[in-house]
């Protein structure tokens, strides 16, 4: 108890030092006739206590507000600090677990909207001629999805369609690798771009298990 | 180091590791490019690919109280190199150097350490006979189909010793973060334990994930031949607390 270094932001603290030198609580004179002043006193003791107990060695530099109304800049102060040691870093930590284990821009259903949504474009979508994407070659990506596995597929950041019915898919990182996907109505071509090494080509290839399985390991060297 | 039950180190026939990652720390030192294709040419064979940095700034932030997953770099200040399959990444700037291994091709610590066998050539060739720093961090990741209650699998695996209160949550089935943080120092040795239940946010079907972290750091001077033994030491003692934090049925499981 000697050892316990209060932090004071107000006067009433002083009650807490004085309190903390009575061996039994219940014997300090105003204990009886509890007006509001007090009972803030008792909740300031015993949330003090609790935060000392429970927080790290740098419990010391939080700060309690007494008077919540009275003091605004303390209680910011409790709370920017309360952010930044404790709150922010637990929701950090969350968001870095879930970047390295779930690596997915869009859901599976996300995916078959936005192919979907391709196929409703209507002739000379984009004022130039443009066809809306073929039939065949959105059940072709569809199925080059289930080929490639939802886990891995729905990693992709971009996928949009071209303007003679075919759609394109591309996955890439921050350090401008990347692997681009153009699906047709019978074939697929692709290119895959890693730092230090030749674009490698792979020009209307069959969409097959195999293809898939080359396509996937690519996506997930990026 | 930190009085957990020490238990004879072996490898298990499977892993739930996610991501290993091993650094040292050094004081800075100069990086201009041909310093930086120096160090590209040593490593080139095992790390081919060379990211380039761009301005991208930093990817995660640095704290000395954890070991970061990627070592963030600036442009002109370092290197980041990838294995042929992308799974290892090799990050060395003016003060660190930091290798992070996926659980998909990590075998265990004596391949991770055949990984590093040109770290003794890079130290000589950079002029670093003293380091500050040497970490080693295992993540660990149990993914399962959420169908009841999560909380359960946490309770089926993690030492009941550690999940003696879950019955007292109420709904525990809505539980979506149950995560503990143990922060242990002994001098200049520092260890951050997590262990728990992460549900995460949108996925295609509902999974959970059992989370095991521990991060075992030293900041202390450490001549650079002893290196290995260092990381033997830390590598040993990340075994024992994970030995510790499962409970014997997840134990049984890696064995099989």
């Amino acid at each position: 108890m000697d050892n316990l270094q209060l932090v004071e932001t107000t006067r009433d603290l002083d009650f807490i030092r004085e309190s903390l030198a009575e061996p039994d609580f219940t014997s300090m004179p105003d204990v009886k006739e509890f007006d509001q002043k007090s009972k803030n006193q008792m909740i300031s003791f015993v949330m003090s206590g609790a935060l000392l107990l429970s927080m790290p060695s740098e419990a010391s530099t939080f700060e309690i507000p007494t008077e919540p109304h009275g003091q605004p800049e303390n209680l910011l102060s409790f709370l920017n600090s309360y952010n930044s040691k404790i709150n922010t870093p637990i929701a950090a930590y969350i968001e870095e677990v879930n970047s390295i284990s779930i690596k997915q821009n869009y859901t599976k259903r996300e995916v078959i909207s936005e192919i979907l949504s391709f196929k409703s474009l209507s002739l000379n979508w984009d004022g130039f001629g443009a066809y809306p994407l073929e039939v065949e070659s959105a059940s072709n990506a569809l199925y080059l999805m289930d080929l490639i596995g939802e886990s891995v597929f729905c990693a992709v950041d971009e996928l949009y369609p071209n303007p003679h019915g075919t759609i394109s898919l591309i996955w890439y990182n921050k350090g401008g690798e990347c692997v681009s996907v153009e699906v047709g109505n019978k074939e697929l071509s692709y290119y895959v771009k890693l730092s230090s090494k030749d674009t490698q080509y792979f020009n209307n290839v069959q969409i097959n298990d195999q293809e898939a399985k080359r396509i996937s390991k690519f996506i997930q060297s990026l | 180091m930190f009085g957990f039950n020490k238990v004879t180190h072996k490898s298990f026939r499977k892993n739930f590791l996610k991501t290993v990652i091993f650094q040292i720390g050094f004081d800075g030192k100069i990086f201009d490019n041909d310093k930086k294709n120096e160090i590209v040419n040593l490593f080139k064979n095992q790390f081919p690919r060379e990211n380039k940095i761009g301005n991208r700034g930093f990817q995660v932030s640095f704290r000395d109280s954890q070991t970061p997953i990627v070592q963030p770099i600036r442009e002109n200040e370092g290197v980041e190199l990838k294995s042929e399959d992308g799974q290892k990444i090799l990050t060395i700037d003016r003060t660190m150097l930091s290798l992070t291994v996926s659980g998909v091709v990590y075998r265990d610590y004596y391949s991770l350490k055949e990984d590093l066998t040109k770290i003794e050539d890079f130290l000589k060739l950079s002029n670093i006979s003293e380091l500050n720093r040497i970490a080693i961090r295992k993540i660990n990741l149990v993914e399962f189909k959420l169908e009841d209650n999560a909380n359960d699998v946490l309770s089926a695996l993690i030492n009941p010793n550690l999940t003696v209160n879950q019955n007292y949550f109420p709904n525990s089935e809505k539980i979506t973060h149950n995560i503990h943080s143990l922060n242990y120092r002994d001098g200049d040795a520092f260890l951050n334990i997590k262990y728990g239940l992460n549900v995460p946010p949108n996925t295609n079907t509902k999974i959970g994930q059992i989370l095991i972290d521990i991060d075992l750091y030293k900041l202390t001077k450490l001549e650079s031949s002893a290196i290995f033994e260092a990381s033997d030491e830390i590598n040993s003692e990340i075994f024992n607390v994970f030995n510790w934090v499962l409970s014997n049925k997840t134990l049984s499981m890696l064995n099989g």
